[in-house]
């Protein structure tokens, strides 16, 4: 994997943690339950400290895009697109994606995670998406 | 009518014709300029002035009030910097207007300024994926291809379109009706005529927004005092008085957004015009922030200029212009007037004053005694509303 790793941050790796091991988490209050995104040691609810994780289905909708023409980092080639995806056991959670070119892409249209390996002397991946229906189109083959 | 109506007034103002190449001055100096200027255009006198709010120059950031206030030769009793984005210079205006309502100070200097630095602005989106505790911004969305704020627009913009059918061409005619505002203002940086079709056949820069809805980089600033109303009417113009005031703050991230399409405008705007008194309908000139051509369409629905989802017809429909029906950013709005920086912002507050006053030069409107002035920061994230009028 090329361009920006994300930080080895103990608030957030568990994401790129758990996308290695092929799953999708949100973070959550251990306490109240309370959905933490993006992830944070704090709930704000409940005031706890206490948080952890919780494994959702890796199923989600396109809630917007948009193709990128012109570059503003140079480990990214433009085009390419890039997609907020609204998690559908967690209507609310977001999550970001990327998508190489110019795909063909509808609001709402059902997405599936796939997991994409940090490499490099890390162990996490990245959680990426393709179209659940159809995988004719989808863009990574 | 809200404890600040008419507590203190925009009475000085004071402003750099926004330049491509960075001028040769320091973000400091250029404030100096500034806050002399806007002294003497509000007939003040330099010890007069007893308060300060700022925002941090040139990448100065721990206690740079007290830091310009000792450059300027000020001794304030009440300093601040404020930290709103592009919503930081409309709410330094009722910021002002409390603390002199609350009598703590009587004429507040307002200032900010901003000189491009291309190396700075590169940096800006190479961040690392990680911005520390609670920062998610770096590892959630530059690992997977650094947004920018460009991007968070274009979400805005093609979910608007999704959800209710706008189209670029409506989009369009705000960037071409305040083109045709800043050809009658020659302090505006982009005064060549500008068509429908030259915006929508331009580049795509984040799809669906093409390259002349988009704010470009640029160094510029601006000054203006807020006075207590005697010292406001002591200067021989008109003072633009604060009538109503209101802020809402929803999130930072992009992601963390209640409703893309529904920006906190809603909130600040309903809070200024109940503070005020009037309504939508009575609004004379709207000057609101405008990043991205998205943002002055989605304002204008949120402020209650016309129903939800109804913007793009509604853009269409009305001459946004400075002889139209509903003058929108007659100095050309920050899309061809200009953005330098955290100052764009204050643009639309000097419009206002400039319009109010009856100073606004070939583009003054026939009878402007209300204006609707609105400041947008970050990803829709923080609003300040303002009603000012004569």
């Amino acid at each position: 994997m090329s361009g920006i790793r994300p930080a080895r941050d103990p608030d957030t790796w568990g994401v790129f943690a758990a996308a290695a091991d092929g799953r999708v988490v949100v973070g959550e209050c251990s306490s109240c339950r309370a959905v933490l995104h993006l992830p944070r040691p704090y709930c704000h609810r409940c005031g706890s400290f206490e948080v952890g994780w919780r494994t959702v289905a890796g199923r989600g909708r396109l809630w917007s895009w948009t193709t990128v023409h012109q570059s503003i980092h140079p480990a990214f080639e433009a085009p390419y697109t890039v997609v907020v995806v609204e998690l559908d056991d967690e209507p609310g959670v977001r999550l970001v994606g990327r998508v190489p070119g110019e795909p063909d892409l509808e609001i709402g249209m059902a997405l599936v995670a796939r997991f994409e390996p940090l490499g490099g002397d890390g162990d996490g991946a990245l959680v990426q998406w393709d179209p659940a229906e159809d995988r004719r189109n989808a863009w990574v083959s | 009518m809200g404890e600040l109506t008419r507590a203190a007034a925009v009475t000085g103002i004071a402003e750099l014709t926004p330049t491509k190449s960075p001028p040769p001055d320091r973000e400091i100096e250029i404030m100096a300029v500034l806050a002399r200027d806007a002294i003497a255009d509000a007939g003040l006198r330099h010890d007069d002035i007893d308060g300060l709010l700022v925002v941090p120059a040139g990448g100065m950031r721990m206690l740079f009030p007290s830091l310009l206030a000792e450059y300027l030769g000020l001794r304030p009793t009440y300093a601040d910097q404020v930290d709103l984005g592009g919503a930081t210079a409309a709410g330094m205006v009722w910021r002002a207007a409390a603390a002199i309502a609350a009598g703590q100070c009587r004429a507040v200097l307002c200032v900010m300024a901003s000189v491009l630095d291309p190396a700075r602005f590169a940096r800006a989106f190479r961040s690392e994926g990680g911005g520390g505790p609670s920062l998610g911004f770096g590892e959630f969305e530059s690992t997977y291809g650094p947004m920018g704020v460009n991007s968070s627009y274009a979400m805005a913009a093609r979910r608007h379109m999704h959800t209710y059918g706008t189209t670029s061409e409506q989009l369009a005619k705000i960037a071409v009706d305040q083109r045709t505002n800043a050809m009658a203002n020659p302090m505006a940086m982009y005064r060549e005529p500008l068509t429908i079709e030259e915006v929508v056949n331009a580049r795509l820069v984040v799809d669906p927004l093409h390259l002349y809805e988009i704010v470009r980089p640029c160094s510029g600033g601006a000054a203006w005092v807020v006075a207590a109303p005697d010292l406001a009417l002591a200067n021989g113009r008109p003072p633009a008085w604060l009538l109503g005031a209101g802020e809402k703050i929803t999130h930072s991230n992009l992601v963390a957004s209640p409703d893309v399409t529904r920006t906190p405008v809603v909130e600040s705007a309903a809070r200024a015009f109940a503070m005020a008194g009037v309504t939508p309908a009575d609004i004379d000139l709207v000057s609101v922030y405008d990043c991205y051509t998205i943002m002055v369409l989605l304002t204008l629905e949120d402020a209650g200029f016309c129903p939800k989802g109804a913007g793009g017809p509604f853009v269409a429909d009305h001459d946004l212009t400075y002889a139209g029906d509903l003058p929108v950013n007659t100095h050309g709005g920050q899309l061809s007037f200009g953005q330098p920086g955290i100052a764009g912002g204050a643009s639309h507050i000097t419009e206002a004053v400039r319009q109010l006053r009856g100073e606004a030069g070939e583009r003054q409107l026939a009878d402007c005694e209300l204006a609707f002035v609105n400041g947008n920061g970050g990803t829709m994230s923080e609003e300040a509303s303002l009603v000012l009028g004569r």
